[in-house]
Formats: structure tokens, sequence, C-alpha cells
């Protein structure tokens, strides 16, 4: 006889019948197995249900479950909960296209604990990749879990900031979960599957596909109170994102940057459009769904690690003992990466004076060498 | 009647000498070669039977054999007309003497009986006189590069008859080098000079690091923004060559037929800088019958790799033992030939795929782009150049202004000045033994030239541990150290010196 996992399994691998289908059936029929053992008739009685869609759903009622397939075991790690569940998040229960499975890795974001996204362009600046992982470092050691896309560039630095806070966060992927995309971020993968989540839609085995990356940012605002753009070009996944967020009556934050910039004409038209400006992190925690969060969820992320790699406390002791070069350098170093054959004709310095003071500020953590010879400031 | 004659097929950047046997006498007419011989040596048959009959000898149908010893070593090149042909006359009774045993002939003949010029004929003169051979017998065309060959009686001539009728003659003449100026190849007509590169003195500085350690220099940086300029100006602001190395270097470029005309010897450094689709064996050498591949070529020079990435990665991977041997030994089934290869690496590569990085406005590369594209060239190759230098677009002040008060660039006489002062340092330091610059220096070397004072040493300490150097990194950093501190004419490695290498040698990518 089939059980409640095999009715499940049966229905979310109906060829042919989506998750916008299966979310119609599920209003009318409450569960898998009622489906599964309704008239033709009362099928049809559904709102947006065909003759078609019936002759999909009764070709593979006759074929029967596949029990073998549905009883099979995930592979090691992977756990997965389908929309009926009561662990299946109460947030993504409101999409009209809800996926009606979740495979995931590690454990699903607590429902009683503010979320917020943080999403952005993969080819980003310096300036991107710092304020990414700051805001991350910040909201995490706040108590705040962190989604996103565990994409190159913005994403990547997100969970990174999150996960060296020792807080929680949340990568929704566009491929199957037991598959690191890309594969360069296989530190953070295993970090995340570990003490965050790897949360997909799509089952084990399903290699990323360009097509599948735009559905899974429904998930990812979905599953937040809160989604902050930090860079995005003019026509961005980013902006999918936030419109979904909008949809969904999610607030949108985005971080402000230069008009001639061409990674800011994303967020700057979310800000003409009437998103919120990201100019304190400090007020995404004021606003209203995080601030009433964190107020009744008193458990507070464990405090940030020591490893804080900005230096954010010894920056303000260096400056001080910086030579007046130093500090002239310093001061026409910014997220953009500058090479030395600039800075010293900027600063009047010889090679031999720049390279000196140059090694100092590496040495002191106040700059870095983002590629060979080109150096940007740490804030 | 029986004949023989010396000749000498060459072998790498050596030659040997090679015994021509030959027999003609009665039987059915025919011409029989043998001896291990290559085609173009085969091909002499025609080219030594329609040569003779042109100047003037009728040899009359008759059973030929010619014997090439030893007969087990492959025989290239055209260089053995000659000796086939002496031998041929001289079987037939044409030549009153016919003992030549002191004499190497080498030459290649056309159908007119005209000698011309073959591929290494300096490394053959050179064997000759290493075996003792009393006289060599060469083409007119060759007698340039054969010229600093001490030791040996030269005889230059323009064709067959001409050396049949000096055979004949009781003495030889004299030496072509007593009435022979010696001719030079001009000194660079046109110096590409450094002070055409407006701004950008750190990767100037360290253009002039590399030349005078001989470090290898890899250029990062946008299209247009110097990266082939610095390259080219390399050669001229490293120091004139001794006399043996122009001597060597002559040699190799002989052997590769790649000598120009009208020179004695080759006198400018050499700048190779080979095409993208170059192979594995036009790059290391090789092929059916050894041949010198562009790093021997690029001896005592520059060896320029313009966009780096775009060679395939097998090749480029293949230049790592040259660059820690400085030689290359070719191996085939045949064969094992080894060359030198003591050059210096200068590469040019792009900071991405579209060159524009980090220029946000015109590059969208994201970090993985950027990754793949470096990726590339492996991590033990970019660990052989000691100076990573970025190339920056310069600003228009700096290209139409006047120089601004720091910059006060400079000029490949200065540069030059530099290098050679301290190349001399170097060699003054390194006197009787294998290294011969800071860049070659072991280990045990680097103990003795690089000491520390207590200042610099926690100065090392401490970039050993912020910058997770390996021991390989730290000794890179000290001996281009050492460099920097002989630039400066000091003895003693400073701070100053130390950082300059630190931030010129970067990160890996």
């Amino acid at each position: 006889m089939y059980n409640e996992n095999d009715y499940n399994f049966w229905l979310a691998n109906i060829p042919g019948v989506g998750n916008i289908t299966i979310n119609r059936l599920l209003d009318h029929f409450e569960n898998a197995e009622k489906i599964f053992k309704a008239k033709d008739h009362e099928i049809l009685e559904t709102e947006g249900i065909n003759i078609k869609t019936l002759s999909k759903i009764n070709k593979s009622r006759e074929a029967g479950i596949n029990t073998s397939k549905s009883r099979a075991h995930l592979p090691s790690g992977m756990k997965c909960t389908y929309k009926t569940s009561v662990y299946y998040p109460k947030k993504l229960k409101e999409l009209y296209d809800a996926p009606f499975c979740l495979y995931y890795k590690g454990r699903l974001p607590d429902e009683t604990v503010p979320s917020v996204a943080v999403v952005g362009a993969r080819s980003c600046t310096e300036y991107g990749k710092n304020q990414a992982f700051e805001l991350s470092h910040f909201l995490a050691s706040e108590g705040v879990q962190i989604i996103s896309g565990m994409a190159a560039g913005i994403d990547t630095y997100a969970h990174r900031g999150a996960l060296n806070a020792g807080g929680y966060t949340a990568a929704i992927t566009g491929s199957g979960a037991d598959i690191c995309y890309p594969q360069i971020n296989f530190d953070i993968y295993q970090s995340m599957s570990l003490s965050g989540g790897i949360i997909s839609e799509f089952p084990p085995g399903t290699t990323p596909v360009a097509g599948h990356f735009p559905m899974r940012n429904r998930i990812i605002s979905a599953l937040s109170d809160a989604v902050i753009v930090i860079e995005a070009r003019e026509r961005s996944g980013s902006l999918i994102t936030a419109d979904q967020a909008l949809e969904q009556g999610r607030d949108v934050y985005a971080l402000p940057g230069r008009i001639t910039d061409p990674l800011s004409r994303g967020c700057l038209w979310l800000i003409e459009q009437g998103a919120y400006v990201l100019s304190d992190p400090k007020d995404i925690l004021s606003s209203p769904p995080i601030a009433r969060k964190l107020s009744l969820s008193q458990k507070k992320a464990p405090a940030p690690e020591q490893n804080t790699p900005m230096q954010k406390l010894s920056n303000t002791d260096n400056l001080s003992n910086l030579s007046k070069a130093e500090a002239d350098i310093l001061s026409r170093l910014n997220d953009e990466p500058a090479g030395l054959n600039k800075l010293s004709s900027l600063c009047s310095l010889s090679s031999e004076e720049i390279t000196t003071h140059i090694l100092n500020l590496c040495l002191s953590g106040l700059i870095k060498e983002v590629s060979p010879g080109l150096y940007v400031r740490i804030r | 009647m029986y004949c023989e004659v010396f000749g000498a097929t060459v072998f790498g950047l050596s030659a040997y000498p090679v015994r021509v046997e030959v027999d003609a006498g009665p039987g059915l007419p025919c011409f029989e070669m043998s001896g291990y011989l290559n085609n173009e040596v085969r091909e002499a048959r025609e080219r030594v039977k329609i040569a003779i009959k042109n100047s003037g000898f009728k040899i009359n149908p008759q059973r030929i054999v010619i014997n090439y010893s030893p007969a087990d070593i492959r025989k290239h090149g055209t260089g053995l007309d000659l000796p086939t042909a002496i031998g041929l006359l001289g079987a037939n009774g044409f030549l009153s003497n016919e003992k030549f045993e002191d004499i190497m002939f080498i030459g290649e003949l056309g159908f007119d009986g005209s000698l011309r010029p073959v591929r290494g004929c300096m490394a053959c003169v050179f064997e000759a006189r290493k075996k003792n051979f009393k006289y060599a017998v060469i083409p007119e065309e060759n007698r340039d590069e054969c010229f600093y060959v001490k030791g040996i009686h030269i005889i230059s001539a323009k064709n067959l008859k001409e050396i049949t009728d000096l055979l004949d003659a009781d003495t030889f003449p004299e030496d072509y080098r007593k009435n022979y100026t010696e001719k030079c190849e001009n000194n660079h007509t046109h110096i590409a000079d450094f002070f055409d590169i407006k701004g950008q003195d750190s990767a100037k500085k360290a253009t002039l690091i590399a030349a005078a350690g001989m470090h290898n220099i890899i250029y990062i940086g946008s299209p247009g923004s110097g990266k082939s300029m610095f390259a080219k100006r390399i050669p001229y602001i490293l120091p004139p060559m001794s006399h043996e190395e122009k001597l060597e270097l002559t040699k190799i470029y002989s052997v590769a037929g790649k000598l120009k005309k009208d020179s004695v010897l080759i006198n400018s450094r050499p700048f190779r800088a080979p095409g993208q689709n170059i192979t594995e064996t036009a790059l290391l050498g090789g092929g059916h019958h050894p041949e010198p591949g562009e790093i021997t070529l690029a001896s005592k020079g520059v060896l320029f790799l313009d966009e780096m990435t775009q060679y395939k990665s097998a090749v480029l991977e293949a230049l790592r033992q040259p660059l820690e041997d400085k030689s290359i030994t070719v191996s085939r089934s045949g064969y094992s030939v080894t060359y030198p290869a003591d050059f210096m690496l200068v590469a040019a590569i792009n900071p991405c795929k579209c060159g524009f990085y980090p220029d946000r406005n015109r590059c969208s590369c994201s970090d993985l782009d950027i990754r793949r594209f470096f990726g590339k060239i492996s991590g033990p190759l970019y660990d052989r150049f000691d100076l990573r230098i970025q190339t920056e677009i310069v600003g228009f002040a700096d290209m139409f202004g006047t120089p601004s008060s720091v910059s006060s660039s400079m000029t490949t006489k200065e540069m030059r000045e530099k290098v050679c002062a301290s190349h001399d340092i170097q060699k003054k330091r390194f006197a009787g033994r294998k290294t011969s610059f800071n860049s070659e220096m072991t280990e045990q070397e680097i103990k003795e030239f690089c000491i520390l004072g207590p200042g610099e040493m926690s100065l090392m300490e401490s970039l050993y541990k912020k910058m997770s150097l390996t021991a390989r990194g730290c000794n890179k950093i000290l001996k281009l150290a050492r460099t920097i501190a002989d630039i400066d004419g000091e003895e003693k490695i400073r701070c100053s010196h130390i950082s300059m290498a630190a931030v010129y040698r970067n990160k890996a990518l």
C-alpha cells in the first residue's frame, strides 16, 4: 500500500503538471492522497483544471506510483519537505507558484527569526563586495538570517559575511542542492550545508541551467522579510528578485551608488521606483517586520567571532601612526583598484617611496591587493 | 679508383666530421650512396654530377659507390655536396693530389658548379679545428661567420673549379682573413627609447630591475597601456655581449640558418617574439632533424610572449624546465641534443578577457571570468616571474604635458648605464661560480650574499607571516632585493629594497 510520502512523490512528479496546477489541486483537496483517490469529476471541479490536465493526471495514476523511486533515499545529508508538511516554510506557501517540494541541505531558515535577502551582480566592484560582506556581517551578528543565491560576486560575499559573523545563512540554488555551483564556492557551500542551508526546488542531480536562476529568485525574496540589492546593472537578475519582492509585499532596499557607475544603474532605478535607500544598515533592523521578529525572538545569533578579517578595531589605531605620505596614499585610495604608477604620480612619490609605503599599508591591513599591482582600501 | 675526402654534418650545435669514401670503377653504370643519409644528402647525386660536368670535367659511365662514414650517424644538410664532388673527381684521377686528409670541405653545389652557403658552417669549422684539420674549404658566402674561428687555415671559394685549381697547385692560398676587413653588424640604427614611454615610473623601475638581474618579468595591463613598448625596449638596456657570448650566439644562428648577411658576429642581443600559434617543437627545438627552437635563439636576450594566455598551455608549461636549467635537452627516439636556453622571459597579458578590468565602465568580467582567464597560466609558471607589473593607461597630462616634478622620465641611455653597472657588480660577485646573475643564485649563495640586518630581518618576518609566503617566495624576494640594492650601488640590502621587491613581486594570481 502507498504511504503519505509515496503520494507526495507522485504528485510532485506528474509529467506536465507544474507547481501552479499542484497548488490549485491542493487548495481543493488538501493533500496528495485525496488527489490520487479523487474521481474524475471531482478533479474537474477544481478551478483552472481542464480535461487535458486531467488526462495527464489519469495517465500517471494508471501507471501507479513507483514506490522504489519514492522510497529511495536522497543523497546523504539531503532532506526534502512537501508543501503539505508543517516544516514547509509558511512564507513560501503564500506564493501562487510555490514549489510543491523543497530539497535542502542543512536546515531551513527559522521563520520566527527575521531574514534578509542580500543580492546583486555577479561581476561587481570591490565596493560592492565590501558592502555585501560588511552588511551581512553586521546583520548576521544582530541575529538576522541572510538569504542569497550563492552566485559569484555579491551573493558569495553576502554568504561569507554572514558565515564570518557566525550567523545563519541560506543559499537558494538554481541547481540541485547537492551540486555546488559555481564550484569555486565550494568552501561556503560546505559550511552552509553544515551551519546554514542549501535550498533548492530542483531535485538532486539537476544541473545548473540558465532558466533556473530567475525561478529561484522568487524563493529568495519569499523566504526573506526584506530584500537588499547591492549592485545591479540596468537589466539584471537582481531586479527580478526586487520585483518579486514587491509583489510579495517585502521591503526592498537599494544601495546607492554613483550615477556614472554602470553597476549602480539598477539600484538607482530601484530608488527612483520607490525602494528604500540603504544609507545605514541599522535602518533595516528598525523596519517593522524585522524589528517585531527581532524583539519576539529574544535569542540572538552567537556573538561575532574574533576573526573579523577587516580588522575594524585596529584600523583606527593604525591611522594615527601613519606617516604623512601614507595618509596621503590612503586618502587617494578607495574601492576602485588603483595601480602603483597612478598612485605615485598622484602623490608625487618616487617609485622607491611608493613601494615602501604601499607595503607598510598592506602589512598594517589598511589596503589590499586585489589583482597583481592593483590596490584598494579596506574599510 | 678510390678516394677519401672529409666533410662534416651538423648535429645539435656541434658537428661531426664525415669521411666520404668514393669508389669508381668498371661495372654496370650506377651511382650508389650509403651511410644513413637524409634525403637532401642523397639528392647530392644529381647536383654533384651536373656540377662536375658544368665545371669542365667529363666522367665516363662507370660504377660509382660512395660511403659516408661513420655509417651509424644520420647525415644531414647539403654541406656534403662538396666533399662528394671532390671525392668523385679524385677517384677519377682528375686531381693530381689524392690525399686530402687534413682538409675539411664544406659547401653545397649548384648545377653551374658554384659553391653555395650552408647552415652551421661555423660549427663545422669549429669541429675541424678541434679534430686538428689544417685547412677548411668553405663557400664564400659563409666566410663572415667563420671569421673568429682561430687556429685553422680557412679558404673560401666561389665555385668547384676554383677549388680543383687550388688543390692542383703546389701551395695553398693564404687564409682569406689576411686581407679581409671585419664587417660588423650595424649597431642599432634605430634605438627604441624608454623616454618614449611617458609616466609609468614604477613599471620603468621594474623593467630596470628585471634587466639588471636578468629576472623574468610579466606585464599586466589593458590594451594600449604599453606592455609591448616596454618589452621591445629591454634588449637596448642590456649591456653589450662579451666576445664569447657573441660567438656562441653566432654559432646558434648559423646552425639555425638565421644569420643575416654581411655581419661577422651577431652584435645585438636577440629579441624573439614568436607568434601565439607556435608549437612546442618550434619553441623548444627538435624536429626530425634537430634544430634549435625559439628559446635557444633568444639566448643572451629576450623571449617575449605577447598575450601569453593565447599560447597553448602545453607550450607554456614546457618553458618551466628550460627556465630553471638555462638549457633544454630535446630527446627523441633517434637522438638527444642539448641546446643552451639562457634567456630572459618577458610576457604580457591583459588583466581580463575584455582587457579593461578594473574599469567597470568597460569591463563586465566576473571574478570567475578573470580567474578563468588567468587560469591558463599555471601557478608554477607564474611563480617564475620575479616581477609582476601593472601597466596603466597614462593620463593626458603625462602624455602631452611637461613631465611632472618626480617623473623625470628615464632614458634608455641612463637605464643602460645602471644595468651595466649592476651587471659588473654581479660579475665580480659571482666570479668563478656557475651563477652569473642574481636571479640564478642558489640557496647557498642567497645566504652568502643577501645578509640582512635586524630591521630587515623583522620586515621579512612580518612579510612571511602576513603575506603567507613560501620559502621559495622568500628567496625570490631576497634575490630581487639584492638586484635592487645593486642598482643603488649598495652592499647592504635595506628595508626599502625588500619593500620594493615584495611589492613588485606581489601575490600570486
